[in-house]
């Protein structure tokens, strides 16, 4: 470490229990480098994090504030998300950043009023199912200049598989602070009640497969008997609705199925691997029952459930569950296991008033050390991060090999559900299809070439 | 001293009558701001805005003359079903509204023991919130194993999934908004019975009429100006429904419930295309205007009482 006097920062053990970290000196103007004490696998490692001594942008003294938009009303979260936006105050006195926090439902509306008003955020929290639409149109800065040029930054550290729905050629439009793969979440006790070996067992055989999947749930609902079911899409969400694609994508790639091709130019639905994959999902709802059926609600935590897609943020609401459960990777089929992840990303936003000095604290938001403090809440998509142990720390309730093979494993060779610049019109497009395939009689190969023929406008390269 | 005493004072070269017409038009200034500003200003937008390419994410807009009005009626398949599915909904929704809400005023209308009772439980889902509304009917609706279907399978008939398959789901969306706004059609009815002469009924039943004739003969006629009250703002409603939609069904399933509100709010917000979003807009505005001048011109035909 070169000249500077230091942030001599070591945060007490206690605020490291996620493996987070923060310095813990009063900054200087002449800070340079910041040195970090991380508990890793439980043993205190010093890492020092270079950071700009002034923003790369906007130099002058002027009082800035720089307006994020999340949509986290989370107190814990929002702690270290100030946290970060002190630091960064610290190192830079004239800049100020305020968190300001739109619910989940109302935010992509919300900001693009902002954005149609002329007063958009510097920058905020993006999700995955609008990136593609929202980098088309020319709403978010290339930030990729700004990472790499950013001292200590290590932007290869950065996965880039999770990345590559955030990347255009050699430009970078957000960068990850969630990579979330879905996993099996399953009721242990539903297993063994119907005499299954647990997908855990399945797995270690190397026959945790898309067919074993839909057979567990059948036998789980047949023992079960009213109100209980195999399978219940995405815990939380709805796989008929919303989820929906979320939902398919998993069994689709395990099929080596596509939706629709990656530059957009053919549809994938009607391929005979995509119509093994469906059929699969179509069996389970119509002929098997074995998963909730449409218009009904249910919640894995119910302990009525055999199996549901889950994310780690769902483990919390497991704490006071009255069953065992466990999690296990998504299965895989005749194409193997292809992991499936959940994103939000943060975005600079074109328009916003300090886009230069907004990329900058971005870098400084995404440095290792910072991303091991969102580490705490949100998986990383630093391979450092990753490899530091931080996921089996903060979730010490799942069997720590579990999570490596269903989390770990997942973030680093995940790839996230299809998007589309179009998302919106074409999911309009397709999803009358979807909706008559959950009928009795409906007949997928012809649905599918409805589908394919309906959204036809949106497939062209 | 009032207020137009002094204004009398201030401006001394007006006429007394000038003088309360400035007044008068000073007390309802703020009014008219506000409706200039917040609902005039934005209806000239939004015309101005169909003629016009225009992105909410870009915030960039180019003239474009007619060309949204064209992709609508030429080229946008779904317009078009959604076009229907209004239609259906607003046929559906308001003559069993208008019908349900009559004939629960001349029921209710008698004092018999009991029937404030009857009125507040018939009026309470008019105040419910929609929201709440729709989460019960949700539960209410599922499939196997929703109370309804429950109810039904008692009696050996095995009911849809009521919101989840296309041809039940707009009979399921048009049943609960009636139950859900019946009450307020009841109570504008109501409130026109109270005005009708006893007598008229005493003597028509002197004279031998049937409850039916009555209902037919004094009643109705009676009623004829609330009537066309009723129908235009039930109609006007019917063609603005949103909310009730997007959380009872989110226009599905297979886009069965899908409607031109819907339509716009998806254009406007999901697609971005705030420029085609307002060309519906004002589609279903002139619809509305034209089919409540229809009515309007019409009342004549059908109202005997009107002053």
């Amino acid at each position: 470490m070169t000249t500077t006097s230091r942030w001599a920062g070591v945060l007490a053990a206690a605020s490291l229990l996620l493996g987070a970290c923060a310095p813990t000196a009063q900054p200087t103007s002449e800070v340079q480098t910041i040195v970090v004490t991380q508990v890793v696998a439980g043993t205190p490692v010093e890492r020092v994090i270079t950071a700009t001594p002034e923003p790369t942008a906007d130099r002058s003294a002027e009082p800035v504030s720089l307006r994020f938009t999340t949509w986290t009303g989370n107190e814990a979260q929002l702690a270290v998300l100030n946290a970060i936006g002190a630091d960064y105050t610290a190192l830079h006195p004239n800049v100020t950043v305020q968190f300001e926090t739109i619910p989940f439902d109302e935010y992509p509306t919300k900001l693009s009023v902002q954005l149609a008003g002329g007063d958009p955020p510097d920058l905020g929290w993006i999700v995955e199912v609008v990136a593609a639409n929202w980098i088309e149109a020319g709403v978010f800065e290339d930030v990729s200049d700004t990472l790499q040029a950013y001292p200590g930054y290590d932007y290869d550290d950065l996965l880039t598989a999770p990345l590559s729905l955030w990347a255009r050629d050699e430009s970078l439009y957000a960068v990850p602070f969630s990579t979330s793969p879905f996993f099996v979440l399953y009721n242990k006790d539903l297993f063994a009640a119907a005499g299954l070996e647990t997908p855990d067992a399945l797995l270690a055989r190397g026959e945790w497969t898309y067919a074993a999947f839909a057979d567990a749930a059948k036998a789980i609902a047949e023992q079960g008997g009213a109100g209980v079911y195999g399978y219940l899409g995405v815990e939380g969400g709805n796989m008929y609705a919303a989820n929906l694609w979320q939902t398919l994508t998993p069994f689709l790639w395990a099929y080596g199925a596509e939706p629709w091709s990656a530059d957009y130019a053919t549809c994938g639905l009607n391929t005979p691997e995509a119509i093994e994959a469906v059929s699969l999902v179509q069996r389970m709802v119509v002929t098997d029952e074995s998963t909730v059926p449409p218009g009904e609600t249910a919640s894995f935590t119910s302990g009525q459930i055999g199996m549901a897609f889950g994310q780690l943020s769902r483990i919390g609401a497991l704490k006071d569950a009255t069953f065992e459960w466990g999690i296990a990777p998504l299965p895989g089929g005749p194409a193997g296991a292809r992991p499936t992840i959940g994103q939000a990303a943060i975005a600079v936003f074109r328009q916003g008033a300090h886009s230069d000095l907004a990329a900058d604290f971005l870098a400084f938001m995404t440095t290792e050390a910072n991303v091991a403090r969102l580490a705490q809440f949100w998986p990383p998509i630093r391979q450092s991060v990753l490899d530091s142990g931080v996921i089996a720390q903060n979730y010490p309730a799942v069997d720590a090999a579990s999570l490596d093979a269903a989390v770990v494993a997942g973030i680093a060779n995940g790839n996230v559900v299809p998007s589309h610049p179009d998302f919106a019109k074409l999911d309009l497009a397709l999803r009358p299809s979807f909706d008559q395939l959950w009928a009795e009689g409906a007949d997928v190969q012809t649905l599918m070439n409805q589908a394919c023929e309906s959204g036809a406008t949106f497939f062209k390269p | 001293m009032s207020l137009s005493q002094n204004a009398r004072r201030r401006w001394p070269v007006l006429t007394l009558a000038q003088q309360d017409a400035w007044v008068g038009f000073l007390f309802v200034l703020p009014r008219l701001l506000g409706f200039l500003i917040f609902a005039l200003a934005p209806l000239v937008a939004v015309f101005v805005f169909s003629f016009e390419h225009r992105n909410l994410l870009t915030a960039q807009a180019t003239f474009a003359g007619l060309d949204n009005y064209h992709t609508m009626v030429e080229t946008d398949p779904v317009f078009r079903r959604m076009a229907l599915n209004t239609l259906i909904f607003s046929a559906g929704l308001v003559p069993l509204n208008v019908l349900l809400a009559f004939s629960l005023a001349v029921m209710l209308a008698a004092p018999f023991r009991g029937v404030t009772i009857f009125r507040t439980l018939f009026f309470a889902p008019v105040v419910t919130s929609t929201a709440a509304w729709v989460i019960v009917w949700t539960f209410i609706l599922q499939g196997d194993q929703g109370p309804l279907n429950q109810l039904l399978a008692l009696i050996g008939i095995q009911g849809p999934n009521w919101l989840r398959e296309p041809a039940s789901a707009m009979g399921a969306v048009i049943v609960t908004r009636v139950i859900k706004t019946v009450g307020l059609n009841m109570v504008i009815f109501l409130a026109a019975l109270q005005d009708l002469p006893r007598e008229l009924v005493e003597a028509a039943r002197v004279d031998g009429a049937e409850q039916l004739q009555v209902v037919r003969h004094i009643i109705l006629p009676f009623l004829a100006p609330s009537l066309v009250l009723v129908v235009i703002i039930t109609l006007i409603g019917s063609l603005n429904i949103f909310d009730h939609i997007l959380l009872l069904t989110n226009g599905g399933p297979a886009n069965a419930t899908m409607v031109l509100a819907f339509y716009v709010y998806f254009s406007a917000f999901k697609t971005y295309e705030i420029g085609y979003a307002s060309a519906i807009a004002v589609v279903l505005f002139l619809t509305a205007l034209t089919l409540t001048a229809v009515q309007w011109a019409l009342r004549r035909r059908v109202v005997y009482l009107e002053t």
